[in-house]
């Protein structure tokens, strides 16, 4: 029974301790089918995911995260289509506010696509997964895991 | 009571002779339990040969000689000096486990059976060994804040606070006149006594911190055992042991530490006494069963132990550590005073009743006891368990302080064991005076069954003090490593205790109540403690 309580700890720490390193990239990284990236833009806006076109992507923006897919990505700009908010927070609701009468429109009510010019961006990285932290992670939670399930079943 | 003894020796009779022949099955009819009180488990030295000291978390101190006191806190560490917690860097959570494995050689063993029937049969070859153990020791979360104004931490931890597992098994061979018998008798203990422990420091300016922590103690102690005589490989009579005990109370612990330079601490650590209770105690025994019946009845007697309240005296630890070549080398003293030797156990009065079926045969007798409702404070018989630890500890890493870091830790202790060695001289007086007393047959019965009463109660009432021997000097040298790799520290730590030491033959097997000569085994022990742990600084 101890041993059936480790190995479930050990593998849900597999799943849940995944941990993404950051590491540089270039605009020749977007449009490619395994590359995760995260865009950051002047602003502070972050787009992420493989930037190909019907890729599923989430760009934040202050005070919201839209999820959408990617219609085009060119070297002028990157639309996406199908844009909704999945999140939506006040924090910065004085700034989202300000952006969304300035010149640059994400959405409206009638609208679904995001147009984001390329010249807006400031850095590219790429995402990956740390295989090291993972496995130390992993190593960490499941032996930790195992630890409470033997006090557990010791004790109840 | 000596039905038991009785029925091994006739087991021995018929061996070899007719082996096939008696060779028992499991029996087919429904055992008689035979519900009787019986004395506290401390009475009956039934807690095999466990010390009741705290064990040592984590990795780190474990490896370092079990001096951790003053070293630079850890979580773990600040589990054994609550005064550690207010200056933790970072919030910490660590878990750490204990392997125990052993080995174990007679240097003394007896040479035959004493048999009731006063025939003595000759062993050789007898053949102690232990088990092994794996278990959880510590699960630990702590964290600084600021309190007042000043600096302080909380911390919180599970801790396995005196651990009751070990077995042992013991084998040897029996030579009867009519051949070749095998004996096997093994017993493990299980469970201990766990504390969950919140605790809280304030460090009052640079130098001082103070620490207080609650225990909050809960357990049980059980035990499974098995003793079994086969020939040509068949079982020719079998029998067993059970025990099962909650255990549970509460106590504190003070700490504190001075940091006198950047590179010298000091620490004291206070364990007020207070008491363990022992409760709901159950002890069951089948003895060996009548090989001449092809079908017998097992009898299985069921002893509801007598609750009991041992008394644990206050216990002080100090230590010291000093850290230099740019807190690469650090060496850590801890002296620890433990008086176990002033330990008392409290348990209700009860009164002794022998009866003696057979007024022609005064050998056989039955003692029984019926609780009184008084209140009796005895000695525990435990030694004192004084030690002294010294460790090292040496870093190799970068000189930037960052990336990895490996630890090279080594350490020694000398700290004696707080169970006795068994003394069997004052009890066989005793058990000479009962046969003295069954074999004058120039007296009348009556007198003759009042002395061996009065010197039944004699064993009943003081019987584990009559068996206390001398203390148990024990060494441990340990070592270990690890690796600090960002937020992460895994570390294992390796001790090796070695001690040699005097215990009933056949163990709880043999119980000391029975009217018969108790007998003595003399083993070198040596252990070997394996831990292991992890911790992550959020």
């Amino acid at each position: 029974m101890r041993m059936r309580f480790g190995l479930l700890g050990l593998a849900l720490c597999g799943f849940l301790t995944g941990c993404s390193q950051l590491s540089p990239a270039t605009l020749q990284d977007l449009g490619s089918a395994d590359k995760v990236v995260l865009i950051t833009f002047r602003d502070g806006e972050t787009l992420k995911g493989r930037i190909i076109e019907d890729q599923t992507v989430t760009f934040q923006t202050f005070g919201k995260i839209y999820r959408g897919e990617v219609e085009r990505v060119s070297d002028a700009e990157i639309v996406l289509k199908n844009a909704y908010i999945s999140t939506e927070y006040d924090r910065y609701r004085v700034q989202r506010e300000r952006m969304e009468k300035g010149t640059l429109r994400i959405t409206d009510d009638q609208s679904e696509r995001i147009v984001l010019p390329t010249y807006r961006i400031a850095k590219v990285e790429r995402v990956s997964v740390d295989k090291a932290k993972t496995a130390r992670y992993g190593i960490f939670w499941g032996f930790t895991a195992s630890v409470v399930a033997a006090i557990l079943t010791a004790r109840l | 009571m000596i039905i038991r003894f009785r029925t091994l020796a006739a087991a021995f009779l018929l061996l070899a002779a007719a082996a096939p022949a008696i060779a028992q099955g499991p029996p087919t009819n429904p055992p008689v339990t035979v519900p009787v009180q019986g004395p506290s488990g401390l009475d009956v030295l039934r807690y095999g040969y466990v010390t009741f000291d705290r064990t040592i978390p984590g990795s780190r101190a474990k490896s370092m000689g079990g001096a951790g006191l003053a070293l630079s806190p850890d979580v773990n560490g600040a589990s054994l000096n609550p005064a550690n917690f207010s200056l933790l860097e970072a919030p910490a959570l660590s878990a750490d486990t204990r392997w125990i494995s052993g080995s174990s050689n007679a240097t003394s063993a007896p040479t035959g059976f004493p048999s009731p029937l006063g025939t003595e049969f000759p062993i050789n070859n007898y053949s102690p060994s232990l088990t092994r153990n794996y278990t959880y020791n510590d699960l630990a979360f702590g964290m600084p804040l600021i309190f007042l104004g000043l600096r302080a931490g909380v911390g919180a931890t599970y801790r396995r606070l005196i651990d009751f597992r070990n077995g042992s098994e013991e084998r040897f061979v029996v030579d009867s006149p009519f051949g070749e018998a095998d004996f096997g008798a093994g017993e493990q203990y299980k469970g201990g006594v766990d504390a969950f422990s919140p605790s809280f420091s304030l460090a009052l300016g640079k130098r001082i911190s103070l620490g207080a922590t609650l225990n909050f103690m809960t357990g049980d102690i059980m035990s499974e055992g098995d003793q079994g005589v086969t020939s040509f490989g068949q079982v020719v009579t079998s029998g067993f042991v059970r025990l099962d005990q909650e255990v549970n109370g509460t106590s504190v612990d003070f700490g504190g530490r001075v940091d006198l330079t950047e590179d010298l601490s000091f620490s004291a650590v206070l364990q007020t006494g207070h008491d363990l209770k022992f409760t709901s105690g159950e002890d069951q025994f089948q003895g060996l069963l009548d090989p001449t019946d092809p079908d017998p009845t097992p009898i299985i007697f069921d002893r509801d132990l007598t609750d009991h309240t041992l008394s644990v005296p206050a216990m002080y630890g100090l230590g010291g550590a000093w850290r230099t070549m740019e807190n690469r080398l650090t060496i850590a003293a801890d002296y620890w005073n433990r008086g176990w030797s002033k330990a008392t156990f409290t348990r209700e009065g009860f009164t002794t009743f022998t009866v003696f079926p057979d007024t022609f045969n005064l050998a056989e007798s039955f003692t029984s006891i019926i609780r009184n409702g008084t209140e009796v404070e005895k000695k525990a018989g435990f030694k004192d368990t004084h030690s002294f630890r010294i460790g090292a500890e040496w870093l190799v890493k970068g000189d930037g302080g960052e990336g990895v870091t490996i630890p090279l830790r080594l350490g020694f202790r000398n700290e004696p064991r707080s169970f006795a060695n068994i003394d069997t001289t004052e009890f066989n007086a005793v058990v000479d005076q009962i046969d003295a007393a069954v074999a004058d047959d120039s007296r009348p019965a009556e007198q003759r069954q009042a002395e061996i009463s009065g010197l039944m109660d004699e064993i009943f009432q003081n019987g584990s003090l009559l068996l206390e021997g001398d203390d148990i000097p024990a060494t441990t040298l340990t070592f270990g490593t690890g690796i600090k790799v960002d937020a992460f520290s895994f570390d294992l730590g390796l001790a090796w205790t070695s001690y040699e030491f005097t215990h009933l033959f056949l163990g709880s097997f043999n119980d000391f109540t029975r009217n018969i000569h108790v007998q003595t085994v003399t083993e070198d022990r040596s252990f070997t403690e394996m831990n292991f742990t992890a911790t992550l600084r959020f």
